[in-house]
């Protein structure tokens, strides 16, 4: 998925020059996507809201040094895992509680009415949601990028700061080690 | 045979292997049945993970999220944290913005003078002893004006001033304030102490920071134009009335006064059968948040879980609902077994519940609904109130 648009420069323009409206139209053309990796990354309503809105302040705060023309996506994202980041460091995260019950099913209940599936996936989701946290941040982060948000290789590379070439190998690390981590969970043959 | 690489197959599948890389994968697929399996494993377990952590909170929170960010970085600026961009004073000042700004100040100079002229010569007490003592109680600036007149302190804006939760000047007040080190500045755990609530609409309502800011231009954030069309139809200051709080009734007084009640008919008491979409709100059995002393820790949770589920009851929301009911289980896992805030916790778990199930009442939501409801129950003495919940459980099968 690539984010952006031909806007995006009008915007910035704009946003360095202290118009705060455009600064208002770039958070809100990017809100559900920042949100998106602050709640992959913590998993946590209120810790996704509380970052999301921080990297937007960062990146009012720093909008200045912004290079017109960049694509904006990658460079919001950054600041946003780069918070996670602190985030992490700043606090030793507790094993995550078990899901509450009601909200775990009330996201099956959009997807079908089937209460045997229902279960199965909410049991598949929290498992995955377990093993995930205990991945290392760069491994979540790459995973949140590329599985939630579906940055292109490229897009990754300039939100991590590294090659596209890193990207592949990283993620391709990620996931084997998620796959190793739910196979000893459930038995399988990883 | 030799397989592809866990690399090159995650590429073929993220489509980032180049033209050649790509007609090699696909051509080595085709013949075998190994590559194939592993190909769909990762499909499936890659589908699986974005579904597991993926999360929507809701139109309602994105319709004021770019308002609540404008309200933080007008709280960081209040607090000394590194304006943006800068322009000229000059440019700033030719912009409409900052004529009426400009206006705006001589106007209030003006009537300050005005005002101050009037109050040398109406310097007389009130007759009225109470309305007096009232007056000085009014007039008294608040502890964090008496210690900085001129700038609040850092942070003053994330600590409202108790009474204040939940009005209309909550969400802005509950701001944090960024730290001036930039670099020191990780999120909080504790953010719900510092961040707004998830679905402001009420930050609507002034757009700014209350008493802000003198230092930010007017119009800081977003236009009016813009928060009318990014704010849904019901989220008027007055749709939050329904909260159910001593100060929510006496705004809805206020606002009855002012002819502007929305003309919603109250919930009726009881539990009826849900009707056709959209449900009315429920009215509560459980007593006001306010009602409880919350410690420093969990207030802003409270807080928290209390608007969305006035906006959940607003909007019919499940989701929020559910959001909601996740949070009083946290509360309830940070309060002391026994005391009255567990007993109120134990009740608004089972209202969300019991509230996203009566509006989809899925099967797999029953057990859930029923057991939070006993939990109620096992807590609650005879009395009307136990025959309210235990109304609520004979309706969850």
């Amino acid at each position: 998925m690539e984010h952006g648009g031909p806007d995006d420069s009008a915007l910035v323009r704009a946003a360095q020059q202290g118009d705060r409206d455009a600064f208002a139209g770039i958070v809100r053309r990017y809100q559900r996507a920042v949100y998106g990796v602050a709640y992959g990354l913590t998993r946590r309503a209120e810790d996704a809201d509380d970052l999301a809105q921080e990297a937007f302040v960062r990146a009012y705060r720093s909008i200045g040094s912004f290079r017109v023309g960049e694509p904006l996506y990658p460079w919001l994202s950054r600041i946003t895992v780069n918070l996670a980041y602190s985030l992490f460091r700043s606090r030793k995260r507790r094993p995550e509680a078990a899901l509450e019950p009601l909200l775990e099913q009330g996201q099956q209940w959009a997807a079908d009415d089937d209460p045997v599936a229902e279960v199965e996936g909410g049991e598949r989701a929290a498992l995955l949601r377990e093993q995930f946290a205990t991945l290392s941040p760069e491994h979540q982060a790459i995973l949140v990028l590329r599985v939630v948000e579906g940055l292109s290789y490229d897009e990754i590379a300039r939100t991590l700061g590294v090659p596209p070439g890193t990207v592949m190998s990283r993620l391709s690390r990620a996931r084997a080690e998620l796959k190793a981590k739910l196979a000893a969970r459930t038995g399988e043959a990883p | 045979m030799t397989h592809l690489k866990p690399e090159t197959l995650g590429a073929l599948h993220d489509g980032a292997l180049g033209d050649a890389a790509r007609r090699d994968a696909e051509r080595h697929l085709a013949g075998c049945a190994t590559c194939r399996e592993a190909l769909a494993a990762l499909a499936a377990t890659d589908g699986q993970l974005a579904a597991a952590l993926r999360h929507d909170p809701g139109e309602a929170y994105f319709a004021s999220f770019a308002d609540r960010v404008a309200t933080r970085i007008a709280a960081g600026d209040a607090a000394g944290a590194p304006a943006a961009p800068r322009r000229s004073v000059w440019a700033w000042l030719a912009a409409p913005r900052g004529l009426a700004l400009a206006g705006g100040v001589a106007a209030v100079a003006i009537v300050s003078v005005l005002v101050l002229q009037q109050g040398r010569e109406a310097r007389a007490p009130l007759a009225n002893a109470t309305l007096e003592t009232r007056a000085h109680s009014m007039a008294a600036p608040p502890p964090e004006a008496t210690t900085a007149p001129s700038m609040p302190p850092e942070g003053a804006a994330a600590k409202p001033a108790p009474g204040t939760v939940g009005r209309a000047a909550g969400g802005a007040a509950a701001m944090r304030a960024p730290a001036r080190d930039e670099a020191a500045r990780a999120p909080q755990r504790d953010v719900a102490q510092s961040a707004p609530a998830p679905v402001a609409p009420q930050a609507n309502a002034t757009g700014i920071a209350p008493g802000a800011r003198e230092d930010v231009p007017a119009g800081t954030g977003v236009t009016d134009r813009e928060r009318a069309e990014s704010a849904p139809p019901a989220a008027e200051p007055q749709a939050l009335q329904k909260a159910f709080t001593p100060e929510a009734a006496v705004r809805a007084l206020k606002s009855r006064a002012a002819g502007r009640l929305d003309g919603g008919t109250p919930p009726a008491p009881g539990f009826a059968a849900a009707p056709a979409a959209p449900p009315p709100p429920l009215a509560r059995i459980t007593r006001a948040s306010s009602t409880v002393a919350w410690s420093a820790e969990l207030a802003p949770m409270v807080r928290r879980a209390d608007s969305l589920s006035t906006v959940a009851q607003r909007e019919g929301g499940i989701g929020q609902h559910m959001v909601a009911g996740q949070y009083w289980v946290r509360i309830r896992e940070l309060t002391d077994p026994g005391t009255d805030a567990e007993r109120f916790t134990v009740g608004r778990i089972a209202e969300e519940r019991y509230s996203a199930w009566r509006l989809r009442p899925v099967p797999t939501a029953l057990a859930p609904t029923r057991a939070a409801i006993e939990d109620v129950l096992r807590l609650t003495p005879d009395g009307p109130q136990r025959v309210r919940w235990q109304r609520l459980l004979d309706q969850v099968k």
